[in-house]
């Protein structure tokens, strides 16, 4: 796997090089092909033989944006992300501080508390919420899924933050408590700027989990409210024959997170393996 | 894993100044600190604990009433465990806690060995790693519904699919092999997981030690074998546990593809307690299976944990 050695021969190396290029086109495939798919005419989408070389058009997307739906499954899973990712941070934030910086009484008791927050298949918590959301009267309103997103995403934010805040050396707390710096003080003015990478990280992950939600996403919106992966939901039933249109849509709902992701990919390895360190 | 990490890390910060070895983790945890969890920390929690665990309260007491929205005429009323008798009694019961296991296990299997496999491809420098790797995590980034609409429409299509096309085949993947093909597009998801998880581990490693085996004149897979996959061992832990708890709920490949066909071929645990409830609005007797079902996830994940436990204790992994 190191190929510092001399042992290892050229052949051997271009090898794996080759072997490496070819699985990540591979693996990668659906993703290109729906890319393309997306530029192609309705007719060319479907064509067989496949069509590879071909003059890219935006049919699918004007005709995507043309649906007054769709765009406002945009807005909304936005909208929602947004606030579910700052809910869970001002959430999971404070509780990862005071779980690693400042450790207090009973934290496995926290710990295991959070761990139980996912332990419940989302199809049996899904009558509850969607009884209580009736109740209350907010069925299709963005209001219960930024609520459910924020809160359910937070202890996952709590353990990713611990994996970052357990980087900074307890000497340099010590050190401003002996200052004379007030528990407070430390934390916004010393530890918090130290973590705003990795906090970063964190909104990525948790976006990303909020913007792909469906379940409770379909069970608890209707129109108003729809979020991109509910209304792909309708989408299959309803105009499942309009590939590139589809391919276009899938385009749209994969790219800001992509882009993202791929912005905060190491912040985010680095926090995953201080985790299991 | 929380559960494991916290065991683990809680008392690096002791706040005496200085680090506690891992060993001693236990034991400092009892005797605690002087700290109290701060108001703003419990407000989180609370908020946090209500949203989540006052639905599995109220499901916990659905499953002990007869509530069927479709027969009105039956008074909502305290059965007792009528509920669960009825459903452990369900031939369905047991067919969707197999099409589960096939499903987990199935997936699990193939993250693991995949991610690993990519994890070990992109862990040497060569031209373009960092596009290779950013090929094979993109997978993960991709929601599960666009992901499952993307697989069937462009390349498992019998018509006009790509892989048929590349494989010179007229196969209808998703009438033939449903199971399979739910398996193969959310492996594909995780595997990209797994990958950058084993890759971080991989960066970690400690070089010197496999060339101190490599002098020593083992080769390329007993250095693996003896070097690399211990030290690798703790770093499985995340996906496999983050792996089963989200695969094992995972619903929208089954909602968006196979609606649990054909048959009950791809009818989960969890996608049977969404048609109780929600196709034959039987709210007692599916909340009395979604309750049966956390008890076993429950179960599983303790096994977990407690076989990681040991696996530490016979002194693998880190």
């Amino acid at each position: 796997m190191v190929s510092k050695t001399v042992t290892r021969s050229r052949l051997t190396n271009w090898a794996l090089t080759g072997a490496a290029w070819l699985t990540g086109v591979v693996v990668a495939a659906p993703i290109i092909w729906t890319v393309m798919t997306s530029f192609k005419t309705e007719r060319s989408a479907v064509s067989n033989p496949p069509t590879v070389v071909f003059r890219p058009v935006l049919d699918g997307y004007r005709k995507a944006f043309e649906d007054a739906k769709f765009t406002r499954a945009i807005l909304n899973s936005g909208e929602i992300t947004v606030v579910a990712v700052v809910m869970a941070v001002l959430i999971g934030y404070p509780i990862a501080y005071a779980l690693t910086i400042r450790p207090i009484r009973r934290r496995a008791a926290v710990l295991f508390l959070l761990v139980t927050t996912r332990i419940m298949p989302i199809p049996a918590a899904i009558f509850p919420f969607f009884t209580i959301v009736r109740m209350v009267d907010l069925f299709d309103s963005p209001v219960p899924l930024m609520w459910i997103y924020g809160a359910a995403n937070a202890p996952l934010a709590v353990w990713m933050l611990r994996s970052y805040l357990r980087d900074i050396p307890s000497e340099v707390v010590d050190a401003a408590a002996v200052d004379g710096a007030r528990p407070v003080q430390v934390s916004l003015r010393i530890v918090t700027p130290m973590v705003i990478p990795s906090i970063a990280a964190v909104s990525v992950l948790i976006a990303v989990f909020a913007w792909i939600e469906f379940f409770i996403a379909v069970s608890l919106t209707a129109y108003d409210a729809v979020t991109l992966p509910a209304f792909l939901a309708g989408f299959i039933s309803g105009k499942g024959l309009y590939i590139g249109q589809l391919s276009a849509v899938s385009v749209i709902t994969i790219i800001p997170i992509v882009t993202l992701g791929f912005v905060v990919q190491k912040p985010l390895m680095r926090g995953f393996a201080n985790a299991v360190r | 894993m929380t559960l494991m990490a916290g065991h683990r890390h809680d008392i690096e910060h002791g706040g005496e100044g200085y680090r506690r070895s891992r060993r001693k983790a236990g034991a400092a945890d009892r005797d605690g600190s002087k700290f109290r969890l701060p108001a703003v920390a419990w407000i989180g929690l609370a908020f946090i604990l209500v949203t989540t665990h006052v639905p599995i309260v109220m499901t916990l007491s659905y499953s002990l009433v007869r509530w069927n929205l479709q027969r009105p005429e039956l008074s909502k009323k305290f059965v007792g465990v009528e509920n669960f008798r009825n459903a452990l009694k369900l031939d369905t019961f047991y067919k969707s806690l197999g099409a589960t296991l096939e499903m987990t296990f199935g997936t699990l299997v193939i993250i693991l060995v995949v991610g690993l496999g990519m994890a070990l491809l992109i862990n040497r420098p060569f031209r373009g790693r960092a596009v290779v790797r950013t090929l094979m995590f993109a997978p993960f980034l991709v929601p599960p519904t666009t992901s499952a609409l993307m697989w069937k429409t462009t390349m498992l299509d019998p018509g006009h699919g790509l892989v048929n096309w590349i494989g010179g085949l007229h196969t209808d993947w998703l009438a033939k092999y449903p199971m399979g093909v739910i398996v193969a597009i959310t492996a594909w998801q995780w595997a990209a997981f797994t990958m950058l998880i084993l890759y971080a581990g991989l960066q970690n490693e400690d070089l010197s030690v496999k060339e101190a085996a490599r002098c020593d004149g083992a080769g390329v897979f007993r250095v693996f074998r003896h070097v690399t996959l211990p030290h690798l061992m703790p770093h499985f832990e995340v996906p496999l546990v983050l792996g089963t708890v989200f695969v094992s709920q995972l619903l929208d490949p089954i909602f968006m593809l196979t609606q649990g066909g054909p048959g009950s071929k791809t009818t989960t645990a969890a996608y049977q307690i969404y048609q109780l409830a929600f196709e034959a609005s039987n709210i007692g007797l599916g909340s009395a299976y979604a309750i049966i079902v956390v008890a076993l996830y429950a179960l599983v994940m303790l096994l977990l944990v407690a076989a990681m436990r040991i696996y530490r204790r016979r002194g693998g992994g880190g």
